[in-house]
């Protein structure tokens, strides 16, 4: 034991006892419970639980938290017992070719057991979708690695799409799913490139495809799927429910707003003659629906090959506001309550105290946006 | 820190209490000083602190530590009641802290997480719960277990398969 050298002696818990009876003062008016304290040099083990949880809330990290439950027998059914009670651990970020990156410490792991056929991989928030050569889908458990097929998401895929795109090369993991949502009732993917972009569902009765024109992402928020659309010329926003009626696919206009109304283009000069690309992600935070608009600062000459890369300049955040009115609103957000957003073009997830994905994909905001 | 009155009152005006460690030590206090400690406060108010506290389950070395923490912060704490106290500014209070967790080795960090929890004195609990994590973040459990001298418990086929249930974990 290596105890303070003032006292000169060690204090094992025998001696301390004798001392407690040989005590004449009189005996306290409160009794006061003791822990049981290992009185061994080796008193780790017996960290009570409700105090491991207490370190656990301080590693953030998923692979610390991992690691700190292979140590010994007693932290491993504490940690057990204690993770349902914290917040998740923050997000992998998972790069296009199937490696991840772990948070906050920033090391690359390879992704275990992707099925050597996967032509794709997209985050889901708490699993991976994996699209097989052969144009199967189907949902993976990154920790547990149990792995559930989507046939009937698969058999939903415009023909099209499942064999010019999907299939079609299977070397190389293209983007070419947008985002995929599960939630409990649907599962949703959004499919697409630069000129095209599909909504492909299950869940609903019956399984469809959509094709909503220049639709930018999709969410799942409050057990319902939106989708957001941008006109760029018009310089207009549109969210939508969206819906099934009579068997075909409908999207219900909660919000429709043009940059204008949100006080827009106020942060750079109109005399500036800096061009901006803008892009938007949808994201369910806790119990609210953000969009958040990232402005990307285009180089006034760009070439592709020019070596100047586009910079993120500004990141903005709106909440949807009276969603149920069918005149909603977005309201700028100047805080996210000590919650992280990650957003990427493949996957939006809020990283928070109450947010349940595990799972997140590439860009980084800032916690606050500026 | 000798047997003073308990009743005895002080410079700062406020009621002085005794704390007994579990090895006899004894440490005479201010109320404000104490109060940090959520247990003793609900003590006072209830007033059951008149033939001192008795602490059976925190060692004198410990309880030596705890006091001097509490001391230092009592200005942050309890400035309505006492302003001579609030004189250690915040950076001497971060300093203070700072060199207390730095100092904290096994297996007094232990002990004090123990204190500090039994005690319920928040700060306390968050900066030793702190320093844990700081110690743990970024090893393999291997050198967790070196760290804070632990017995690897586990059956090699036990650890074999924990490690496997999340091999990405574990490449070193």
């Amino acid at each position: 034991m290596h105890l303070s050298p003032q006292l000169g002696e060690t204090m094992p818990s025998k001696k301390r006892k004798v001392e407690l009876h040989a005590d004449d003062q009189p005996p306290p008016t409160q009794a006061i419970m003791a822990t049981p304290e290992p009185c061994s040099g080796r008193p780790w083990p017996d960290l009570p639980s409700e105090l491991l949880g207490l370190v656990l809330l301080r590693l953030p990290s998923h692979a610390d938290r991992v690691r700190l439950r292979s140590v010994c027998r007693p932290w491993r059914s504490s940690a057990r017992v204690e993770l349902d009670l914290l917040p998740p651990p923050l997000p992998w970020l998972l790069l296009r070719g199937g490696a991840f990156i772990t948070l906050p410490d920033g090391a690359a792991h390879r992704l275990p057991a992707v099925p050597g056929d996967a032509t794709h991989l997209a985050s889901t928030g708490s699993g991976l979708l994996i699209v097989h050569g052969d144009g199967m889908l189907s949902l993976m458990n990154p920790s547990s690695l149990a792995t559930t097929p989507l046939a009937a998401l698969a058999a939903v895929l415009p023909k099209y799409i499942r064999y010019k795109y999907l299939a079609a090369d299977r070397q190389r993991l293209v983007p070419l799913i947008n985002k995929a949502v599960v939630s409990d009732n649907f599962t949703a993917l959004l499919i697409g490139n630069r000129t095209w972009k599909v909504i492909v569902t299950i869940g609903f009765s019956p399984p469809l495809a959509h094709f909503p024109s220049s639709i930018v992402d999709i969410a799942s928020f409050q057990g319902k799927l939106y989708y957001l659309t941008s006109d760029v010329r018009k310089r207009q926003e549109e969210l939508y429910i969206f819906g099934v009626d009579n068997a075909k696919q409908i999207g219900i206009r909660c919000i429709s707003s043009t940059l204008k109304d949100i006080g827009e283009e106020s942060w750079f000069g109109p005399c500036s003659t800096e061009r901006y690309a803008t892009e938007r992600y949808l994201v369910a935070s806790n119990d609210r629906l953000l969009m958040v608009r990232r402005w990307i600062n285009l180089p006034p000459i760009y070439p592709s090959d020019s070596g100047i890369v586009k910079r993120t300049r500004r990141f903005e955040v709106f909440e949807a506001a009276d969603l149920s009115s069918g005149c909603g609103r977005w309201i700028k957000v100047d805080t996210l309550m000590g919650h992280a957003l990650f957003v990427s073009k493949g996957c939006v997830v809020a990283r928070g105290k109450l947010c349940p994905p595990k799972f997140g994909q590439k860009h980084i905001s800032p916690k606050k946006p500026t | 820190m000798a047997a003073a009155a308990a009743e005895a009152t002080t410079d700062g005006g406020g009621k002085m209490i005794i704390l007994i460690s579990a090895d006899g030590k004894r440490f005479e206090v201010t109320e404000a000083v104490a109060s940090q400690s959520q247990l003793i406060s609900n003590m006072i108010e209830d007033d059951c602190t008149e033939n001192g506290v008795r602490l059976p389950n925190v060692d004198g070395d410990i309880l030596t530590m705890v006091v001097d923490y509490c001391n230092m912060h009592a200005g942050d704490a309890a400035a309505a009641g006492d302003t001579m106290k609030a004189s250690s500014t915040e950076e001497e209070l971060k300093k203070f802290d700072a060199e207390l967790v730095q100092a904290l080795e096994n297996p007094v960090l232990f002990k004090l997480i123990l204190a500090a929890n039994f005690l319920n004195i928040k700060s306390l609990l968050d900066m030793t719960c702190q320093r844990v994590a700081d110690m743990m973040s970024g090893k393999t459990p291997e050198q967790m277990r070196e760290t804070f001298s632990i017995e690897n418990d586990f059956t090699p086929e036990e650890e074999a398969a924990i490690r496997q249930e999340n091999a990405w974990a574990f490449d070193d």
